[in-house]
C-alpha cells in the first residue's frame, strides 16, 4: 500500500511530518554522520541572531527525571556566518531548511529576515521567548501585541512562510496564536521550553550557571499535546507540535491532536534516529489502520459529546 | 563515530567495606573498538524509560580487539542503574567521541589521576607502555581499593598511589606525590585526569613550571557529538564544547574560576 506522508503547513510542504527541533540538531553537520538527513522532513537549525552570541556561564544543562532542564544561552554563531559556512552543507540535502530567528529588539528581526529571505531557505521560525531589550528586559513571547508587532515586522520582509514558536507559560496560548496569525504568520509552533530551575541541596547553589532555564523532554509532552489540541480546534492554523516527543506514538498523539507537523528535540540526544524511527512508526502505525494517507489521521480527535 | 548495541561480556564489581568501590564493564563492540583512542570517550545509554533521560560520558578504559572497557564509580542514579547490568545484556553506546590526547615524548612522561579519572590514563598508559615510552604513573584516592582491582591495574606497570586516609599506599593527596617527586626528577609531559579540584591545583602548581600538560575534563553532557552546547568551559579561546573540541585540553587554554 502506498501511503502519503507529505504534508501541507500553509505555504509550507514537507515530505514528511516529521521534523528536528531547534537547538538540538547543531546545523545538521553534527547527525549527517549518523543519519541520513534526505529522510528528514525538515531541520530547524539553531537560533540564530544578527550578531554571534556567546552564551550562558556554564553549567549549562541539568537532568530532572523525566526531563532536561537547559540553559545555553541561545548561543550560536550568528546570521552571516550561517548563510556562509552553515547553510551549503545543508543545501545539499533534499529536506526542508527552516531557520529559527531571534533578536533583543523588533528591529533586529526585521534584519534578520531580510538577510534570509533570499539564501534559499525554506521557511522561517520565529523565537520570541527572548527578552525585549527595549522594554526592560520583558519577554516578547508572552505579550500578544509584541508577538503580533515581530511578526508583521518580519512579514513586511520576507515572504517565506512563517512560524511562530510560541512560550507554554502564558495565560491563554490561543490570543498569542492569534495574533501570530493574524499579523501574517502561516502557522506555530507549539511549544517552547517551560521555565524551570533545579537546586542541589548539598552546596545549595542553582544546578544551573543561569539559575533557572527550559525544561524539555518527556516530561513536557502533555502540556504541549493539550496546547496543541486547544490552538488546533478554536484557530484551525497549521500547527507544529513540540514537546517531550520519544517515539511514534508520542508523535501520533500530537498528530490527532491537530499538529500537522511535529519537531523532535531532547529525544536527539537520546537516540539520534528517533526522527527516522518516528517516521517508520507512523507509515506502520497508518498501514495498521488502513490508512493511505496522513491528512486523514490529523485532527481526528474523537471527543464524546456530553 | 558509531551507534553501537553492545553485548555486556564481563562486570565485574571491586566492592569491599571501607575501600572506595569500582566497577569494570567489559563490552563487545567492534566497531568502537576498532578505532577507539586514549583519550575519547562514549556516550552510554542507561534507560529505556527516559529516566534517567540522558546518555552518561564514560573515558574508555581500554580496548582489547573487539571489547571496550570502562571503569566507573556509582555516583548516582545512572551509574546505580548500571551495576544491575548482567553479561549478556545489550547496551547501546555512541562512540568514540572526542579528540583524544595527543602523545608528543616518550620519555619522562607523568600519568596523574585522581579516583575514576585512572580510567583514561591507564588506556593511554597501555599505549604507550606498548611505544616503549618511560612513564610515572600516581593515582590518588581517597581510601584504598579493592586488591584484585589494584592487581588487575598494576599487572603491566606499576601505579604509586596516594590515599587521603593512609590506607594504601603513600599518605597524602596526589599533589603531595607531584611535590615529592618533581623535586627528584622533572618530567618532560604530563597527562592529568581527575576531580576538578585536583586539576586546578595542578594547574596553579605548574603555572612558573610550564611543564606542558594535557587534562581531561568532565561535564554534563547531553548529546556528545557537539550539537546542544551543554557542556562548554571556559577557556581562553572562549566557551568550548568539552564534548567536541575536548574532552582534551592543554591545561593552559583553561580559565579556572
Amino acid at each position: 500500500m502506498e501511503i502519503n506522508l507529505s504534508v501541507k503547513l500553509g505555504r509550507l510542504e514537507l515530505k514528511t511530518p516529521v521534523l528536528v527541533a531547534s537547538g538540538t540538531f547543531g546545523y545538521g553537520e553534527e547527525y549527517a554522520k549518523l543519519i541520513d538527513l534526505n529522510k528528514l522532513g525538515g531541520i530547524v537549525v539553531k537560533g540564530t541572531s544578527l550578531k554571534p552570541k556567546r552564551g550562558n556561564p556554564p553549567p549549562r544543562l541539568a537532568e530532572v527525571p523525566c526531563g532536561l532542564l537547559n540553559a545555553i544561552g541561545l548561543e550560536n554563531i550568528g546570521v552571516e556566518k550561517f548563510i556562509k559556512e552553515k547553510l551549503p552543507f545543508l543545501k545539499r540535502f533534499d529536506t526542508k531548511i527552516i531557520v529559527n530567528i531571534f533578536g533583543f529588539t523588533v528591529e533586529e528581526y526585521a534584519i534578520l529576515a531580510e538577510k534570509l529571505d533570499n539564501v534559499g531557505i525554506d521557511a522561517l521560525e520565529i523565537n520570541v521567548s527572548c527578552p525585549n531589550i527595549e522594554a526592560g528586559g520583558k519577554s516578547f513571547g508572552t505579550d500578544p501585541e509584541m508577538v503580533s508587532k515581530i511578526t508583521k515586522a518580519v512579514r513586511e520582509k520576507t515572504n517565506l512562510p512563517l512560524f511562530v514558536k510560541l512560550p507554554p507559560q502564558v495565560t491563554d496560548i490561543v490570543i498569542l496564536a492569534k495574533a501570530a496569525v493574524s499579523s501574517g504568520a502561516d502557522g506555530v509552533s507549539l511549544i517552547n521550553s517551560f521555565p524551570a530551575m533545579a537546586i542541589d541541596i548539598h552546596t545549595r547553589k542553582p544546578k544551573l550557571g543561569n539559575v533557572t532555564g527550559g525544561l524539555s523532554g518527556p516530561c513536557l509532552k502533555p502540556i504541549a499535546l493539550k496546547m496543541v489540541w486547544e490552538v488546533v480546534k478554536t484557530l484551525s492554523i497549521p500547527v507544529m507540535g513540540i514537546g517531550g516527543i520519544m517515539t511514534a506514538e508520542d508523535a501520533l498523539e500530537y498528530l490527532i491532536a491537530g499538529a500537522k507537523a511535529i519537531q523532535i528535540g531532547t529525544a536527539n540526544f537520546l537516540n539520534p534516529f528517533t526522527a527516522i524511527e518516528v517516521t517508520e512508526g507512523i507509515k506502520n502505525y497508518l498501514k495498521n489502520y488502513n490508512l493511505k494517507d496522513i491528512n486523514n489521521l490529523i485532527n481526528s480527535l474523537k471527543v464524546e459529546e456530553n | 563515530m558509531f551507534l553501537e548495541i553492545a553485548k555486556v561480556v564481563k562486570h565485574i564489581h571491586f566492592v569491599i567495606e571501607d575501600a572506595e568501590a569500582f566497577h569494570l564493564l567489559i563490552l563487545n563492540a567492534p566497531k568502537i573498538a576498532s578505532c577507539a583512542k586514549p583519550g575519547q570517550f562514549l556516550m552510554v545509554k542507561i534507560s529505556n524509560n527516559f529516566d534517567p533521560l540522558l546518555r552518561r560520558p564514560f573515558s574508555v578504559f581500554f580496548c582489547e580487539k573487539e571489547k571496550i572497557a570502562i571503569l566507573y564509580k556509582v555516583v548516582g542514579k545512572g551509574t546505580k542503574l548500571m551495576t544491575y547490568w548482567k553479561e549478556g545484556d545489550n547496551v547501546n553506546i555512541l562512540g568514540p567521541l572526542g579528540n583524544g590526547f595527543k602523545v608528543y615524548s616518550l620519555s619522562s612522561i607523568w600519568l596523574l589521576a585522581g579516583g575514576a579519572g585512572i580510567a583514561p590514563l591507564f588506556f593511554l598508559a597501555k599505549v604507550l607502555k606498548k611505544k616503549k615510552a618511560n612513564f610515572k604513573f600516581i593515582w590518588g584516592l581517597r581510601y584504598k581499593v579493592h586488591s584484585e582491582l589494584l592487581a588487575f591495574l598494576k599487572e603491566n606497570f606499576d601505579i604509586t598511589i596516594y590515599t587521603e586516609d593512609g590506607s594504601l599506599g603513600y599518605q597524602g593527596l596526589i599533589m603531595d606525590g607531584v611535590k615529592k617527586f618533581f623535586d627528584k626528577k622533572k618530567p618532560n609531559f604530563i597527562y592529568a585526569c581527575g576531580p576538578l579540584p585536583m586539576l586546578k591545583a595542578l594547574a596553579i602548581w605548574n603555572k612558573d613550571k610550564k611543564i606542558p600538560m594535557q587534562i581531561s575534563l568532565e561535564t554534563n553532557m547531553a548529546c556528545g557529538i557537539g550539537a546542544c552546547l551543554g557542556c562548554v568551559v571556559s577557556t581562553k579561546a572562549g566557551y568550548c564544547k568539552v564534548c567536541q573540541d575536548g574532552p582534551i585540553f592543554d591545561v593552559e587554554e583553561i580559565i579556572w574560576k
